[in-house]
């Protein structure tokens, strides 16, 4: 089931055009990457999709409901996490969660059960201390906990990751992980390996335009891959033979083997034809399995 | 809608309990009331006391009456009470916008023009008991010194002086909203203020009804010798611009970018 769909969105800045016809499309109960380099575009997406920001051009569909200016019953059922967590500093964690139930229309007695089992979720340290005093990493699990406080359909994070030690970032993907039952995650971040850890479907997002989307298994698989590595006794005389194919983007030599970039016209049939024809005896042949990084440099090689 | 407007109303109140601006208010509120009914009953002697210092000989004045500390009162409001009300309105106005909050509470449900009915009923609510706070005291120290007071009149330019702080507390929402700029909008508030208050010198046309009046109203009425009509129109001027003003705000609120 289709949960959000974003056609042909556009924002500007003045002049600067932040979103160019953005066309996204976010299943239920799956976690979406949205990754891309910074100033690509994804927090404005996301700012938009809360109606924190009007668009110039596009839809955006909630729950196959339309999101216009001013609509404000949808966000029932979306919770926001922004990457830098803001709260009155004169409030403590717990007053920040009461607060938000509160907003819910959560009733005393049910909001109090909640926030406990909250509290116990995300890890607040201390609830009754002010928020103030609290670590970027520890606003960072409030805001998660005020998120999770509103049991949404839909969660956005923004960068959850970004500004959290190693081991806070490590606790924060386990608890995202853990979320996939429960509801659907828009993730945006530009920490590749995360997205990698996490996610289930990814759209890559450049200038404003959405480059890529799909299942992350699919993009990994080594099916898609066009990269190629070879084994073979006589490496030098291979690679002369491929350098000067035009099937061919690059050939890396190591000591064992060849890395071979096809070219993204290139037929696999034409590949092996050509090994075929170079007369060297080769051990093996295999497809490369790429990383999320490798395919995000290579979609914006071709951008 | 109403548990939105239940927590919000929290929310904003919160910003005042949980920190020292409303105690600020009130101390503000208590002294200049005392002040003001201490320096009227003893107005002749600080005067001669003050002649004394620099050598010259005391005046004979007539005996202070509770009209001197009314006098006293309003002066000391009108120069230092407003513009602590100023600066906390815009200070209060601009808080979730400098300081980021608006996902923490614009992240549910909530319609924007609620979100500004809320932070004008609060900061209103916050002046006017800080005004009942200081019009209190002020009446037990004018009766304790001066053996009379005239609590429904006393009252009644209270109440006139606090639509005039809170049309002056609209034009700070509208100013913030505007501007963005906290700075900005304490300049541009501060400039009507003084604009209305030389306004209020002017006795010809639309400017005889221009909200600055109200604080001559107000000390008149105390007075007895104020024109019920004027002081009605100046009033109905009053609300209305402020109404207009806060209109404005709401639907400049409503496209405003958030973030």
């Amino acid at each position: 089931m289709m949960l959000l769909k974003i056609e042909g969105l556009t924002k500007f800045y003045g002049d600067f055009k932040a979103l160019d016809n953005l066309n996204m499309n976010v299943e239920a109960n799956q976690i979406y990457g949205f990754i891309g380099r910074n100033g690509a575009g994804k927090t404005t997406t996301l700012h938009l999709i809360m109606r924190f920001l009007s668009h110039e051009a596009g839809s955006i569909q909630f729950n196959g409901e339309p999101v216009e200016n001013g609509d404000v019953a949808f966000k029932k059922d979306i919770a926001f996490v922004p990457d830098v967590p803001a709260f009155p500093d004169y409030l403590t964690g717990e007053a920040v969660l009461r607060l938000t139930a509160d907003f819910i229309g959560l009733k005393a007695d049910v909001a109090t059960a909640e926030i406990r089992k909250v509290i116990k979720r995300v890890g607040i340290e201390y609830p009754r201390k002010k928020v103030g005093s609290y670590s970027r990493g520890m606003k960072q699990r409030l805001s998660l906990g005020c998120a999770l406080l509103k049991k949404p359909k839909l969660l956005l994070m923004d960068e959850p990751t970004s500004a959290l030690d190693p081991v806070g970032r490590k606790d924060l993907l386990q608890l995202i992980k853990t979320l996939k039952n429960e509801t659907t995650v828009l993730y945006s971040t530009h920490i590749l390996n995360d997205a990698q850890q996490v996610c289930d479907t990814i759209g890559l997002i450049e200038a404003g335009k959405l480059l890529l989307e799909g299942r992350v298994s699919d993009i990994l698989s080594p099916r898609e891959s066009s990269i190629y590595v070879i084994e073979s006794s006589r490496l030098s005389a291979l690679k002369t033979v491929l350098d000067n194919s035009k099937l061919i983007d690059s050939v890396d030599i190591s000591k064992t083997q060849l890395e071979i970039h096809l070219h993204e016209n290139a037929k696999q049939t034409d590949f092996f034809d050509l090994l075929s024809k170079a007369a060297v005896e080769i051990e093996s042949v295999k497809r490369k399995s790429q990383s999320l990084e490798e395919v995000f440099v290579e979609v914006l090689k071709h951008a | 809608m109403r548990k939105n407007l239940h927590a919000l109303l929290k929310y904003d109140f919160y910003y005042f309990i949980k920190t020292p601006r409303i105690l600020i208010l009130l101390v503000v509120a208590f002294l200049l009331s005392g002040i003001s009914a201490l320096t009227g009953r003893y107005f002749n002697e600080l005067i001669n006391f003050a002649l004394k210092s620099e050598g010259m000989p005391p005046v004979e004045f007539d005996p202070p009456t509770i009209h001197t500390a009314y006098e006293q009162f309003f002066s000391q409001y009108n120069q230092i009470f407003v513009l602590i009300v100023i600066f906390i309105a815009v200070l209060f106005f601009a808080f979730d916008m400098s300081k980021r909050h608006y996902p923490l509470i614009f992240s549910h449900d909530v319609p924007r023009w609620l979100y500004l009915v809320s932070k004008l009923l609060v900061v209103k609510l916050v002046v006017f008991v800080a005004l009942a706070v200081g019009g209190l005291v002020f009446m037990f120290y004018g009766f304790i010194l001066f053996e009379e007071i005239h609590v429904l009149r006393f009252i009644g330019a209270l109440m006139i002086y606090y639509v005039y702080l809170a049309f002056l507390m609209i034009v700070g929402a509208l100013c913030v909203y505007a501007t963005k700029s906290q700075f900005t909008s304490i300049i541009i508030v501060l400039a009507v203020y003084f604009a209305f208050s030389l306004l209020s010198m002017v006795q010809a046309g639309v400017f005889a009804y221009m909200p600055g009046h109200l604080l001559n109203q107000g000390f008149m009425l105390l007075e007895g010798t104020v024109r019920r009509g004027e002081l009605l129109i100046t009033l109905l001027v009053t609300l209305g611009l402020s109404f207009v003003l806060g209109w404005l705000t709401a639907v400049l609120f409503e496209k405003k970018a958030l973030l």
